[in-house]
């Protein structure tokens, strides 16, 4: 049963994906023009999971979302299902919160690169702003965009530690890729954990090389050397 | 063409702010002149709704821009007006066509081609700002801000990004551009250059405030205080001691004045071109150690130095006799002379009054300066 810890994360990493980008594009808008007092704090809790021991971050995350925690509480109080702990939609938050730095930092990046003036430019030439989202803004930090989004994807697929503390090993439910390589390693059965590395390695080696070529090609590497891993 | 009526206070922090009332012709060019950090930009931004934190009232015309106490404040969409900006910011992932473009709604392609055409950038239609010189992007930020047909042309320091050699030329073409399409419009500047070829009004902006304006000519021949001076290139200023009746005295002496000087002169200004090189003393001479010859735009430029060390540029025809260096004595014409207070204006004859929204934004000294 190989593929159904594959299905899981390729689920995982696309949800965790698309909802950071729904929410992280205010919060880099915000980091990158800000001029508050506020700012270096919420860039600290921003790029916290960068430097936090996957461990730490999944245990705390766990006591939050046990349905006596403050967070599965209120899960529990709105659903009656128990905690998040354990389950997909626990393990979709703690990707999210883990991730969060991989998908804010490349477009915080693109958009600090970005010439206000242009902004500006457009608002004057009568552009509203959605225009200007659209034709002057997300055309220029494309690379940044992609970037923050491979960043994401990627590093979703091969996450363990949080999802350990927080998803367990439930096949079928929190039993994605890495957790999968580990019990089979545990249970001696190497060729099933060698194909599934293979696969994370070489699916992982094939988006990141499409991505440099077309950094490459479109002269810039905007946001995606600005993670600080 | 209805005139530009402005009073804003602008705060920038804690260490700058700017608070300028002005009423400026609705038509031709009006430069804003100031030193670096003067709140040329500040003005400019806040003109253009790109300043989040103006209060006051801004109209153009019978057009309400901006009105904090009715709670009018249109977005800068919604101002018809055209930026060129210091760096251009033309869109580089944009061809030239594309970024002139942007602001018409209608993109005809055969009224494409006849305006840039008109801005000799047919050739270059395809291309993109990163292929271009210094001087063809400046045309296509014109361009592409006079495509939406502005009420009100904002230039922020349109020269200040090309050389020397290139200035005049580009110059030429932004004036010839401006008055075939007859938009009134307001050039930042800190270059008196601009000013002088370009400007039919000036204003002189310093720390925030309005100390000086008025039809170009007159402003850059009477300055009236010493800070607008010295923005304005005044180079010669005898700082004055005391004024009694008909004369100023100072450490390099005393000089007649064809008037009594006012109460709070502080220095006496004169411009290059009016002093002459004299061989004796006489009424209004001084003497002077001449230091320096160079020859620049308009003739010969003299640089000397007063006994007390107050330097004097003198400004002659290539024709006129060139004196040795050393000891000379120079002649300044009383009628030549202008007394210059501190910051204030001593008197402002051509002041225009100026209808205000808010009064309570200006202290008594404030709208004394403006």
């Amino acid at each position: 049963m190989l593929w159904p810890p594959v299905i899981l994360s390729l689920k995982l990493a696309t949800a965790t994906t698309a909802i950071l980008l729904i929410l992280c594009w205010p919060l880099a808008w915000w980091l990158a023009t800000t001029r508050s007092r506020f700012k270096p704090a919420v860039a600290a809790i921003t790029a916290l999971p960068l430097v936090l021991p996957p461990s730490v971050l999944g245990f705390y995350l766990l006591l939050l979302f046990a349905p006596k925690g403050p967070i599965g509480g209120v899960w529990n109080a709105l659903t009656g299902e128990g905690g998040l702990a354990f389950t997909f939609i626990g393990l979709l938050i703690a990707s999210c919160i883990y991730s969060l730095p991989f998908v804010v930092q490349p477009i915080q990046a693109a958009l600090e690169n970005l010439d206000r003036q242009q902004v500006e430019a457009a608002w004057t030439l009568g552009a509203s702003r959605w225009r200007t989202l659209w034709h002057v803004i997300l055309p220029q930090i494309r690379p940044g965009l992609i970037s923050a989004i491979v960043l994401g994807f990627v590093h979703t697929l091969g996450e363990f530690g949080v999802v350990l503390m927080v998803g367990g090993n439930i096949p079928g439910q929190t039993q994605v890729i890495s957790i999968a390589i580990y019990e089979q390693v545990e249970v001696m059965d190497y060729d099933a954990a060698h194909i599934l590395s293979a696969l994370l390695t070489l699916s992982a080696f094939v988006v990141l090389a499409m991505v440099y070529a077309f950094l490459g090609q479109s002269g810039t590497s905007a946001g995606f050397r600005s993670v600080k891993t | 063409m209805s005139d530009l009526d402005c009073a804003i206070r602008v705060t920038l922090g804690e260490r700058f702010s700017l608070r300028a009332r002005l009423c400026l012709p609705g038509e031709g060019v009006t430069a804003i002149v100031g030193g670096s950090g003067g709140g040329k930009t500040t003005l400019l931004r806040a003109l253009a709704g790109l300043e989040p934190d103006v209060v006051g009232s801004i109209a153009l015309g019978g057009e309400v821009w901006l009105d904090t106490v009715q709670k009018i404040n249109v977005p800068p969409q919604k101002r018809n007006i055209g930026v060129v900006f210091q760096n251009y910011a033309l869109f580089p992932h944009m061809t030239v066509s594309q970024n002139v473009a942007f602001g018409i709604s209608d993109k005809n392609p055969q009224n494409m081609s006849e305006y840039l055409q008109s801005f000799d950038l047919s050739d270059l239609a395809h291309e993109r700002p990163a292929s271009l010189s210094g001087g063809q992007r400046q045309r296509v930020a014109l361009a592409r801000a006079l495509a939406t047909n502005p009420e009100l042309l904002l230039l922020d320091e349109p020269f200040s990004a090309v050389d020397v050699p290139l200035r005049a030329k580009l110059r030429d073409e932004l004036w010839r551009a401006i008055r075939h399409r007859g938009v009134p419009t307001l050039l930042i500047t800190h270059d008196i250059s601009d000013v002088r070829l370009l400007a039919d009004w000036v204003v002189v902006l310093d720390e925030g405030r309005v100390i000086r304006s008025g039809p170009t000519n007159l402003v850059l021949s009477r300055p009236r205080s010493q800070r607008a001076a010295r923005i304005l290139g005044w180079d010669n200023l005898l700082p004055v001691e005391a004024v009694q009746s008909s004369t100023a005295s100072g450490d390099w002496g005393t000089l007649d004045l064809y008037r009594p000087g006012p109460d709070g002169t502080v220095c006496l200004g004169i411009l290059p071109d009016r002093i002459s090189v004299v061989s004796k003393p006489g009424r209004n001479t001084l003497p002077a150690t001449l230091e320096g010859i160079s020859r620049v735009a308009g003739g010969i430029e003299l640089n000397c130095r007063l006994h007390d060390g107050t330097r004097l540029l003198i400004l002659q025809s290539i024709d006129t006799a060139i004196p040795m260096i050393g000891s000379i004595m120079v002649h300044l014409p009383k009628k030549s002379l202008h007394c210059l207070g501190d910051a204030l204006p001593l008197r402002d004859p051509d002041h225009k009054t100026v209808p205000l929204a808010i009064n309570s934004l200006f202290s008594p000294a404030n709208q004394e300066a403006a």
